[in-house]
């Protein structure tokens, strides 16, 4: 089985823990030393995870780190335009992280769509003493936009693995929505796709048919 | 240095050469590159009596709160509870006054927070800034000032690495005076230096020759006359410069390198007539650096080498920029003949 590639994008505000999550992730326990001061990141960078999927498939996930600050949001839309999903993290401690993720979630809609799967993550639970966020707040608002939430530790490695497993099950199930029975080769399905490439005024032959 | 009037184009020169790595000269020679200090030695002494009463006067107008307590005094969580006190009071209608008293409360501690997150985290596993409440305390008041005195650029990320360098060195001073002054003395050069590269941190200049892209574009249009080959082939793979040389521009490389190697670096840059210019040459030396492995490399592989630059040591690829510079240079085999095989 081919593997499946897929693009996610991790959005925040500044200092919420997107560069750490990301290098918890991807490297894990090889991360030598957890930097509670991680530098602040000034332009995307991204690296490469393999994982598989339930089906029994493998996927490559390219996972790109974004800046937090405002300054840098011009250059948003190169990162997350054609992503398959989105991580938007938040700190648990801070409530303006958390209002920001309302903002990525309205950008990212109004610019990619509905397709974009997206995950809402609560960092630094390792910090619960302090929390800001109450938990009904942001797990309703989640769930009022069709985000998954979930809790994550850099620190601890806490929630991580889960949080990427289940966004990329959710990216492989879209994706084979939007294919279509083309790509999975399935008979009898939804015949109205099937017309849109039968369809006169479009003739051009889709890749994603293929 | 010794004379009565110092001539600063011959400083330039001596400086750009570098100056050895713990010399006690430096943070007086980048105070008269930054134009904080005069050439006339005479007028030391008063200029930086003046300069420093005018920084403690911005220190009272800015930082410091109606009970006469510094805003620093309070620990953050004091902040944002006393601002809840104050917009609870507030609830009713506000005068005009109340109200702009209240937003302007509002967006310094928002401003100082960002900052506050910033100087925590720079440098830091540098014993120098690990260490050093008061330092970091000095570095964000500088940033908060400037953000405040400069509304128009407000603070941007990157600002913290490029007082970061400044301030190391002056703060360094052997001379306990001047090192005990560091604080007033690293705002004026700061903003000095802020003058010639805020441009690349105002947003909406970002399209224009002058603002972020224009810089990046200009990087990519020297690789492409330099380097063909080399610039094709990261086209190719679809290597947007922006992926690598925002941070080496906003931050003057202070980075890419260790601090002592930013330093001497620095040295050079700031003896330059020219520093936007050379800082692109320099960028275009470092990809040129490594070309070799560039070619054999995918996106993720050359993306990763530039976001990560190797060690490297800053007195060659100073020598190789120098070289680049030269008007008959339009060809990176000039280089690699002269300077690496």
């Amino acid at each position: 089985m081919p593997i499946a590639r897929f693009k996610v994008v991790l959005l925040g505000e500044g200092r919420v823990g997107k560069t750490s999550i990301l290098l918890r992730y991807v490297k894990g326990e090889r991360v030598p030393a957890y930097s509670d001061r991680q530098v602040s990141t000034l332009q995307a960078s991204y690296l490469d995870k393999r994982l598989s999927l339930r089906a029994g498939q493998s996927a490559s996930l390219s996972i790109w780190d974004t800046a937090g600050q405002e300054r840098f949001h011009a250059l948003g839309p190169i990162y997350y335009r054609d992503a398959d999903g989105a991580l938007l993290v938040y700190d648990i401690t801070d409530f303006e992280s958390f209002q920001k993720v309302r903002k990525w979630v309205r950008e990212l809609r109004q610019i990619v769509g509905q397709e974009i799967a997206i995950t809402i993550a609560g960092n630094k639970v390792d910090l619960e003493s302090s929390r800001a966020v109450p938990e009904a707040e942001a797990l309703d608002y989640a769930a009022s936009v069709g985000a998954t939430h979930v809790y994550t530790s850099a620190k601890l490695n806490k929630g991580l693995e889960d949080a990427f497993a289940e966004l990329s099950e959710r990216m492989a199930t879209r994706r084979n929505e939007t294919r279509g029975p083309g790509a999975a080769g399935l008979p009898g399905a939804k015949r109205s796709s099937i017309s849109i490439v039968d369809d006169p005024v479009a003739p051009k032959k889709k890749d994603s048919c293929c | 240095l010794a004379t009565d009037v110092i001539n600063k184009s011959k400083l330039r020169e001596v400086a750009s050469r570098g100056l050895s790595e713990s010399s006690p000269l430096r943070p007086l020679v980048w105070r008269l590159l930054l134009e904080y200090l005069p050439s006339d030695r005479r007028e030391w002494v008063s200029h930086v009596r003046c300069q420093r009463a005018l920084y403690h006067q911005f220190v009272r107008e800015f930082t410091i709160c109606e009970s006469g307590h510094s805003i620093w005094a309070q620990a953050d969580h004091e902040v944002a509870s006393r601002a809840s006190v104050v917009m609870d009071i507030y609830q009713g209608p506000m005068t005009t006054h109340q109200s702009s008293m209240w937003t302007q409360k509002q967006h310094d501690y928002v401003l100082r927070k960002e900052i506050h997150k910033d100087i925590m985290r720079t440098h830091p596993d540098h014993h120098f800034f690990e260490g050093g409440t008061l330092r970091r305390q000095s570095m964000e008041r500088i940033l908060f000032i400037y953000a405040k005195l400069n509304p128009g650029v407000r603070y941007v990320q990157g600002m913290n690495e490029v007082l970061g360098t400044i301030f190391y060195v002056l703060a360094s001073d052997s001379n306990e005076e001047w090192g005990a002054n560091a604080e007033p003395d690293a705002f004026f050069c700061f903003t000095n230096i802020m003058a010639e590269m805020r441009d690349v941190y105002i947003h909406s200049l970002d399209n224009s020759d002058a603002g972020l892209s224009g810089k990046m574009s200009r990087l990519n249009a020297l690789l492409q006359q330099h380097d063909p080959e080399l610039w094709r082939h990261l086209d190719k793979n679809q290597l947007d410069p922006s992926y690598y040389s925002l941070r080496w521009i906003t931050t003057l490389l202070a980075r890419e390198f260790t601090l002592i190697d930013t330093i001497r670096l620095w040295d050079t840059i700031l003896s330059e007539i020219s520093r936007v210019d050379f800082l692109c040459h320099f960028c275009l030396t470092m990809i040129l650096a490594q070309r070799e492995t560039l070619l054999a490399g995918d996106f993720s592989f050359c993306l990763y080498l530039l976001q990560n630059y190797p060690a490297s040591d800053p007195n060659v690829l100073l020598k190789q920029t120098h070289i680049l510079q030269r008007p008959n240079a339009n060809d990176y085999r000039l280089i690699s003949n002269t300077w690496w095989t």
